[in-house]
């Protein structure tokens, strides 16, 4: 298993003709990515046609060290129980389990290999049990090794086959499932409280009449049925189960029907697994594929969704480091990245700190300060001297104005006939940077004008000068005239 | 496979490494730059309590208005000291020469003085010409007074000032003219009026006056400034 998803090859030759799947996972999904179906020579031995076989197959499909490669063990003259056991440590369930087995088989235990899948349970746990010839597995397993047939695990085909039908069609019920082979048949009885087993070495290559066939067939059941299942609860199987070989055949299906009195259900289509239109691989149509119900539970098993595991043989732990690799891999580069952002983040960090408030700070508080203070007291200076400027520049119109408000008093002096009216002089004071400038004209005229220069005088300096104040009459220096002043602020 | 692996393997390799050369360093780095900055943040925290408050925008605006009011003062000393309305430059001499007037006559007290101030300093020799040629202008008939005061109404930095008081007796005409020319905006000298006073004369004085008059005549008194740009020292302020 690896993040990205997984595969699994599961690989049957038990019965006559290797049959292969491969299985690809990804999240929830399972798709059925090839298959392979390699007749086994009748004419040889049949270990040594199997490895034949076998051989042919690995060189043709050339598994990847990431899939998972799961071989049916030869299960001839196996035995299979189910025990429910107190729920219990893990080693002393095993130490019981091998107890219960080999004291009720009555086998030699360094000759035997029991193995068992425990399923979950509070107070007591239901315990599939499968008892395997030590000789057997040994030599199988050296014989892969020496032809260097890649494998991972050798896995029960009967606990394989139901695991398939457990996946894509869960009953809930008591049901017999047959794989019939070429040459031997996997018989399986699945009941609520268990899990049985059993290889029958005949198939359908040996007995070619279907109703003889069905009838030996339907025998067998009964008989494993006796002797295998506790008498506490009777066997009503709800329905057969028919894989392998023996699904091809139309005939065989309606034969067991009669002869087991039981609807006989074959895999016409896969519920679960999706499956595309052309499969990769050789050797088999799809229907023969359909039927491989062994291979596709030691596929199902490589992808850890069996529900009857039961690895007999572990075979290659260096296989198994090297699924681990991409994942390895994952957390190498996860960690390279780490590395490199953390470098980063450290440089980053001593240059952030290094620029963060400069070293000089109160001194440039300092300096700012002074050169705020300095400033300040040159904008005193600054504006007396352009207000000074300014105001030796308004000296000119105050200047000018002399001769307009002259002009101004010349209209009133006019109107004088014979009677005296005169300047009698005009005083000009320019301002400065405090104060306006000032024109004041006294004026000396007959008092006999009086009452009209009072008149005459604001009057004509309307719309001129803005600012006139006229003071008069008052008596003057010279002798019985009136004085008048005029009072003009400049602006 | 086996390039994938070797791959990554380089690549995580690297990362160690780059980790160990710069990585670690920069971590120590960043301890001792974390520690001069508590030390600076302490620095400043403490100048922060003895140092009034000091802002970085109005210390800008501070510039900004003495670059401005420095501009302003500029514009304005070279709108009052533009050469290009400035008389035709004579000299005291040529002045003296052309002006037929009894106070300034060859030998008069008057003209002696202004000799005497001329000789002694260029500077007063410039306004004494400037003054006499306006006088000349104008056609004013008497110089009566002339004297100088070591005055400055305004005090602005980059003048240097000196006060004369004239009065000079004429018809309006000639006195206005000639009150009239004493302003700003002729180059230099800079002459303004800091103050000034027509008088009537009274009739029964016009026997003791000029005979050149045409019409009633006036007195006028009035004092001026003259202006002159101090000279600045290199790089600075006058």
């Amino acid at each position: 298993m690896t993040f990205l998803g997984a595969s699994a090859i599961g690989v049957d030759v038990t019965d006559g003709t290797l049959k292969a799947v491969k299985l690809v996972r990804r999240g929830r999904r399972v798709r059925l990515a090839a298959s392979w179906r390699i007749p086994c020579h009748r004419d040889e031995d049949r270990e040594r046609a199997a490895l034949a076989a076998l051989a042919s197959f690995a060189g043709s499909a050339r598994p990847d060290g990431l899939t998972s490669v799961i071989v049916a063990a030869p299960d001839h003259g196996h035995a299979s129980r189910t025990y429910i056991i107190p729920t219990m440590a893990t080693e002393r369930l095993a130490d019981m389990v091998r107890y219960e087995v080999l004291s009720e088989l009555r086998l030699a235990a360094e000759d035997t290999v029991v193995r068992f899948h425990a399923r979950k349970g509070v107070v007591e746990r239901e315990v599939h049990a499968v008892a395997f010839d030590r000789g057997r597995l040994d030599t199988f397993t050296a014989q892969l090794r020496e032809a260097r047939i890649p494998f991972d695990e050798l896995h029960p085909p009967g606990y394989a086959l139901a695991s398939f039908v457990e996946h894509e069609q869960p009953l809930g019920r008591d049901r017999v499932v047959l794989g019939v082979g070429e040459r031997s048949t996997e018989l399986v009885l699945l009941r609520d409280d268990g899990l049985w087993t059993r290889h029958l070495p005949f198939g359908v290559a040996d007995e070619r009449r279907p109703a003889v066939l069905a009838e030996r067939l339907a025998s067998e059941v009964e008989a494993a049925a006796a002797f295998l299942l506790p008498d506490d609860t009777p066997f009503r199987p709800a329905d057969a189960v028919l894989t392998e070989e023996g699904a091809l055949s139309a005939r065989l299906t309606t034969e067991l029907t009669r002869a087991l009195a039981l609807p006989v259900t074959r895999f016409g289509e896969l519920p679960r697994i999706d499956t595309p239109g052309r499969l990769r691989g050789s050797g088999a149509t799809e229907a023969q594929t359909l039927a491989m119900g062994k291979a596709l539970g030691l596929a199902l098993t490589g992808l850890g969704l069996a529900r009857f595991p039961c690895p007999l043989v572990s075979g290659n732990p260096r296989r198994a480091a090297l699924r681990t690799l991409p994942s390895a891999a994952a957390g190498l580069v996860v960690a390279s990245l780490g590395l490199f952002g953390m470098t980063h983040l450290a440089l980053d960090r001593a240059d952030t700190l290094a620029t963060t408030l400069a070293e000089d700070l109160p001194g440039e508080m300092e300096d700012l300060l002074r050169r705020s203070q300095e400033t300040r007291a040159e904008l005193g200076t600054l504006q007396g001297r352009a207000d000074g400027l300014l105001a030796l520049a308004r000296r000119r119109p105050a200047v000018m104005a002399v001769r307009t408000a002259l002009d101004r008093v010349a209209q009133v002096v006019a109107t004088r006939g014979s009677e005296t009216l005169h300047v009698d002089s005009v005083w000009l004071a320019p301002g400065d940077t405090a104060r306006p400038s000032q024109l004041t004209l006294t004026l000396d005229a007959d008092p006999g004008r009086d009452e009209a220069l009072a008149a005459a005088l604001p009057e004509t300096f309307r719309g001129v000068f803005e600012d006139v104040t006229v003071a008069g009459p008052s008596p003057a220096p010279e002798r019985g005239l009136s004085r008048w002043v005029v009072e003009i602020v400049l602006p | 496979m086996k390039v994938v692996a070797v791959l990554v393997a380089t690549l995580f390799l690297s990362s160690v490494v780059t980790w160990l050369v710069a990585g670690l360093g920069g971590q120590e780095r960043a301890r001792t730059e974390h520690a001069d900055l508590l030390r600076r943040i302490e620095r400043t925290r403490e100048a922060r309590v003895t140092l009034p408050p000091v802002s970085y925008a109005e210390a800008e605006a501070l510039a900004a208005e003495r670059d401005r009011l420095d501009e302003l003062g500029d514009r304005r000393l070279a709108l009052l000291t533009d050469p290009r309305d400035a008389p035709r430059g004579r000299t005291l001499g040529s002045v003296l020469a052309d002006l037929d007037l009894p106070g300034l006559a060859e030998g008069a007290p008057l003209r002696t003085q202004v000799e005497a101030w001329a000789a002694d300093d260029p500077a007063a020799e410039a306004v004494l010409a400037r003054l006499l040629a306006l006088v000349d202008e104008a056609d004013v008939a008497e110089v009566e007074s002339l004297s100088r005061r070591r005055e400055d109404s305004l005090a602005v930095p980059d003048l240097a000032a000196e006060a004369w008081e004239l009065v000079v007796v004429s018809e309006m005409d000639s006195v206005l003219a000639f009150l009239e020319r004493l302003v700003p905006g002729h180059g230099e000298p800079v002459l303004s009026v800091t103050s000034a006073s027509l008088r009537r004369i009274d009739p029964t004085l016009w026997s003791t006056l000029p005979d050149r008059l045409e019409a009633p005549p006036v007195r006028l008194s009035v004092r001026v400034e003259a202006h002159r740009v101090r000279p600045t020292v290199p790089g600075g302020r006058p």
